[in-house]
């Protein structure tokens, strides 16, 4: 369970999280949505304790998070950042290996369970066959597959998602968005940021509708999803309509 | 993986054998333990010279590698930090006051702590990779611009030609001292740069995947500040500033053992003494009545290795 009382973050002078108090909870995906600037990757940020609050506070199970130790949050908390165009042609494996970081003793090498976990990690994203193709090789659906890989390697509780679907045709964002889900079926607390509604509305146990820095609705994807709350966190005229037993969002 | 390694480590035995033997006058391994005066070349010459062209060698690739994944950029190496140049103005000033051997030795640690310590509280805390090689290319530039200040305010010719020969850097007449006074701060600072590889992995993935991962930001800029302050410190106050070996040597062995930045470390360190030990042995070759200065011969490989780069870019590009 995460819990936010009272939040808020500072970016230099700018307030971009405004007083938010929710509860997270694990076995459950909850999606953040809002126009550009609402704060949603300020939030994930927070969440992730890059950044510090500039006022409330954030607990973890209960626990500041902010007095849990870096290695230990880091094996509870997994989070995929937005940009992540690796520096190094590393090779697959090496890349889903990195996951393993907040495992492993500072002076010790990786175990057996360790390569374990890295080799079923890169068996659920589907992407054992590229085990030892150099990430700069990859395709761009491979690449995000890898990425993802190395969150699932981590084993945390909890898996906090800066955009996964930027850049991906549909199927592979079809592919990303069954991982998330799959994750959340398995225990995990599943924390996203979208843009495309219509997925946002498929993935969402949770949703959490961001202008400015301040919740516009929070709760249960049904009751939060209405064309009025829509409309309101995004000044623009849209049309929720049911095809196929599916709510589609339309823009108008 | 390990075979790769066995050959660096053989390439290094034989850089080593050569850099004993190649000189003016060849010294052939029957004479090296006699009392001839080959024997004494040996002890007294060419075993300083070529341990010094490892350890120097060693820390300059193993720097150039570290520097190069904390600042996610192959470009990176220990003169951009600003660490080498204010080495150098410490070793300037001592010969510009008269001082040599330990008391110029000193003088240039001196001048490398400062920098370590200028760089931390320039880049601040917080401030991560970016702030970090702004700082220190203040640093490069104020301290090149107070050496050059120095240098035009010699009292002598000579005081001037003695600093200029010194900042080309070169192992010409070193002794067991040298080898001596900077061991102890080379090796400490190997440790300190060695110590960074899980963290420099993590940093593959940017700044902020680093961080999620566990990755203390603050103690890794302390650990690459200090560790190429003690070691690129060491190195400049027995050589002078020895350029490119940073540089370029990890580019080599990127080709060679993948780009992992941890697996990078020592096949670095081992690469930068075959490289430093080569061009030394080189110019002691090179017929003429002086000797030309390491640094020159580090530069004039390093254009060509560049315009390689360049041409093999450009050929992929097309």
């Amino acid at each position: 369970m995460i819990q936010l009382e009272t939040l808020s973050v500072h970016l230099g002078q700018r307030l971009v999280v405004d007083d938010l108090s929710l509860t997270l909870h694990r076995g459950r995906v909850t999606v953040i949505i809002g126009p550009n600037g609402a704060g949603k990757t300020s939030l994930l940020r927070a969440i992730a304790c890059l950044v510090q609050p500039s006022n409330g506070r954030i607990l973890l199970d209960g626990e500041h998070l902010s007095d849990v130790k870096a290695k230990d949050r880091a094996r509870r908390i997994g989070y995929l950042p937005q940009n992540g165009v690796p520096a190094w042609a590393v090779t697959v494996r090496d890349m889903v290996a990195l996951g393993r970081i907040p495992h492993i003793g500072r002076f010790a090498a990786p175990t057996v369970k360790d390569d374990a976990a890295v080799e079923t990690a890169m068996a659920d994203a589907d992407i054992l066959h590229l085990a030892d193709r150099r990430v700069d090789s990859l395709s761009g659906g491979e690449r995000a597959r890898v990425k993802f890989a190395r969150i699932l390697a981590g084993e945390s509780d909890w898996i906090l998602a800066d955009e996964p679907l930027a850049n991906l045709d549909p199927p592979h964002q079809r592919d990303t968005l069954r991982l998330l889900k799959q994750a959340a079926q398995s225990g995990k607390g599943v924390v996203v940021v979208l843009h495309q509604l219509n997925a946002a509305a498929r993935l969402a146990d949770d949703l959490l509708l961001l202008k400015q820095g301040r919740a516009c609705g929070f709760g249960p994807r049904d009751a939060v999803l209405t064309q009025e709350a829509l409309m309101a966190t995004f000044d623009m005229d849209m049309e929720i309509v049911t095809l196929g037993g599916r709510a589609a969002i339309l823009p108008r | 993986m390990s075979m790769r390694r066995s050959v660096l480590v053989a390439l290094l035995a034989l850089s080593f054998l050569l850099s004993l033997m190649a000189g003016k006058v060849w010294i052939a391994p029957a004479n090296w333990f006699s009392a001839s005066p080959g024997g004494w070349i040996m002890a007294e010459l060419r075993l300083p010279r070529a341990l010094l062209g490892i350890v120097v060698g060693g820390v300059l690739g193993l720097s150039g590698a570290v520097l190069q994944g904390y600042l996610r950029n192959p470009l990176a190496d220990p003169t951009v930090v600003g660490v080498s140049s204010s080495a150098a103005l410490g070793g300037v000033i001592a010969i510009l006051l008269g001082i040599s051997g330990l008391g110029l030795f000193g003088f240039a640690m001196a001048g490398a702590a400062a920098s370590v310590l200028l760089l931390l509280a320039l880049s601040g805390r917080e401030g991560g990779p970016l702030a970090f090689i702004l700082a220190g290319m203040v640093l490069a530039t104020l301290s090149g611009a107070l050496t050059a200040l120095l240098i035009s305010l010699a009292p002598n010719p000579f005081a001037t030609s003695e600093i200029i020969a010194w900042l080309m850097g070169a192992l010409t007449d070193r002794t067991m001292d040298d080898v001596r006074h900077a061991a102890p701060f080379m090796a400490l600072g190997a440790l300190c740069l060695l110590s960074t590889g899980r963290a420099l992995d993590a940093l593959t993935l940017g700044e902020d995947a680093a961080r999620s991962l566990g990755i203390n930001m603050t103690r890794l800029q302390l650990q690459v500040a200090l560790g190429t302050g003690l070691a690129v410190g060491a190195s400049v106050a027995v050589t002078g500033v020895v350029g490119f070996v940073g540089l370029i040597v990890p580019h080599v062995m990127r080709r060679w053992v993948g780009e992992r930045p941890s697996r990078l470390l020592i096949p670095s360190a081992i690469g930068g003494a075959i490289l430093t030990l080569a061009a030394d042995s080189a110019v002691r070759l090179i017929p003429g009545v002086g000797e030309v200065r390491l640094g020159i011969a580090m530069s004039a490989i390093g254009a060509p290795f560049f315009l390689l780069l360049l041409a093999k870019l450009r050929k992929g590009a097309a």
